[in-house]
């Protein structure tokens, strides 16, 4: 069974793109506030607090990006993730990380659901059935028509263990999706952010990751919100999802 | 090879929970991939499940294939024989989420023969662990290795099968 040993999300600390990234694992599946991501207002987040006493996110009055991002290995242990503003600014934010004793059937896909029953998501509907639906379902008037999903993608095209270069990574805003799946090309990333909705917007890795080697695929991400999104607590999940042979 | 990737062989060949592929060749010899393998490195010896890879692909065996069968959880046995310029093929699939509440789980184990080389056309049985409500584990699937398709809409569809890590001549 040549399942990876080692799979595993992973977040870049560093202050600044220029420098290496310093690569946080987070363990997929979080449970009682550990190995969660959340987002925050400018200055809300704080590195001890709960998941349960997080800071609310007011909902705006025209659609923008949250602009903070933190990972927590625990529910009170956190560290804010500079690479994440919200924008395409940074490259170094975040990869897949896998061991050499897998071999990949396929090329792997990113996209997102409203909780990990992975429900298809129903585009445009608020609040829709999940937690996280508000999110992955997005709305017409605030995320384009058809609805994209509030939760925005971009993958580098390239498995490696070397970082990405620094610097943009395409072109995002509230509306960018692309129907069906997308990939970016080789050493690239894609030019416009793919929305992560379940099946209906995901990316596709370009190609087969080589059999037997360790590798990084790296993404980045951009969550928007506006005022047509039904207020809660909003708990989406990316899922990555890979063949072995 | 320690003792404990050892034991994890052992343990991943008895879990009933889980399905798994075996192979009929041309010989007779069947293979499983519960069937445990010798291995020496570093001195210490330890067993390890066979692997699709190391002992069917690399070892040319792939292209002596007359049956491929996937034995399910229930009981069972789903069997695609495969006929003169066919290919046989197997791969699982995970999904792992992440942001919060999430899990690491299969969602299926695919075997297949693909019955035309040229249009890459292809027919499968797959066990399909999180069926949607009221659909079958056991689902036989027609689709393509060129643009593998998807049987319910909660999971994103394969497309494109590697070729290599098949062992496909095409």
């Amino acid at each position: 069974m040549a399942d990876f040993s080692v799979i595993r999300s992973q977040w870049n600390s560093t202050a600044t793109d220029a420098a290496a990234a310093v690569w946080n694992t987070i363990t997929f599946g979080g449970s009682a506030g550990a190995n969660e991501i959340r987002w925050a207002a400018t200055g809300a987040g704080a590195a001890g607090t709960a998941s349960a006493s997080w800071p609310q996110f007011s909902r705006p009055g025209s659609t923008a990006a949250v602009p903070e991002l933190w990972y927590f290995t625990a529910d009170t242990t956190g560290v804010i993730i500079p690479a994440y503003t919200g924008t395409n600014a940074r490259a170094k934010m975040a990869c897949i990380d896998y061991d050499a004793v897998g071999t990949y059937a396929a090329a792997p896909t990113l996209t997102a659901y409203g909780d990990n029953t992975h429900a298809a998501p129903v585009a445009g509907t608020q609040p829709g059935a999940l937690s996280g639906s508000p999110i992955v379902n997005g709305h017409v008037t605030d995320t384009g028509s058809p609805a994209t999903s509030y939760l925005k993608m971009n993958e580098y095209g390239d498995d490696q263990t070397a970082d990405p270069a620094a610097g943009t990574t395409g072109t995002v805003t509230v509306t960018s999706g692309t129907a069906g799946s997308v990939s970016p090309g080789a050493a690239a990333w894609l030019a416009n952010w793919q929305s992560c909705q379940g099946v209906i917007q995901y990316i596709t890795h370009r190609r087969t990751p080589a059999a037997t080697t360790a590798g990084k695929i790296f993404f980045v991400i951009a969550l928007f919100t506006g005022p047509n999104m039904s207020l809660g607590t909003l708990t989406p999940v990316i899922t990555f999802t890979y063949s072995f042979v | 090879m320690s003792f404990t990737s050892s034991l994890v062989a052992v343990a991943n060949r008895i879990d009933p929970s889980l399905a798994f592929w075996s192979v009929l060749l041309t010989s007779g010899k069947e293979w499983s991939e519960h069937s445990l393998v010798g291995t020496m490195r570093k001195g210490q010896a330890g067993v390890r499940q066979l692997d699709w890879g190391d002992d069917i692909v690399s070892t040319g065996d792939v292209h002596r294939v007359k049956e491929i069968r996937l034995h399910c959880p229930d009981g069972r046995t789903a069997t695609l024989e495969i006929a003169d310029g066919m290919m046989p093929f197997q791969f699982k699939t995970k999904s792992l989420d992440m942001i919060g509440a999430g899990g690491n789980s299969l969602e299926y184990q695919v075997i297949g023969r693909v019955i035309d080389k040229v249009t890459g056309r292809c027919e499968c049985f797959i066990w399909d662990y999180r069926p949607k409500a009221g659909e079958p584990n056991l689902v036989a699937y027609r689709s393509n290795i060129y643009a593998f398709g998807m049987w319910r809409d909660t999971c994103t569809p394969i497309g494109a099968l590697g070729i290599e890590v098949q062992g496909f001549r095409l």
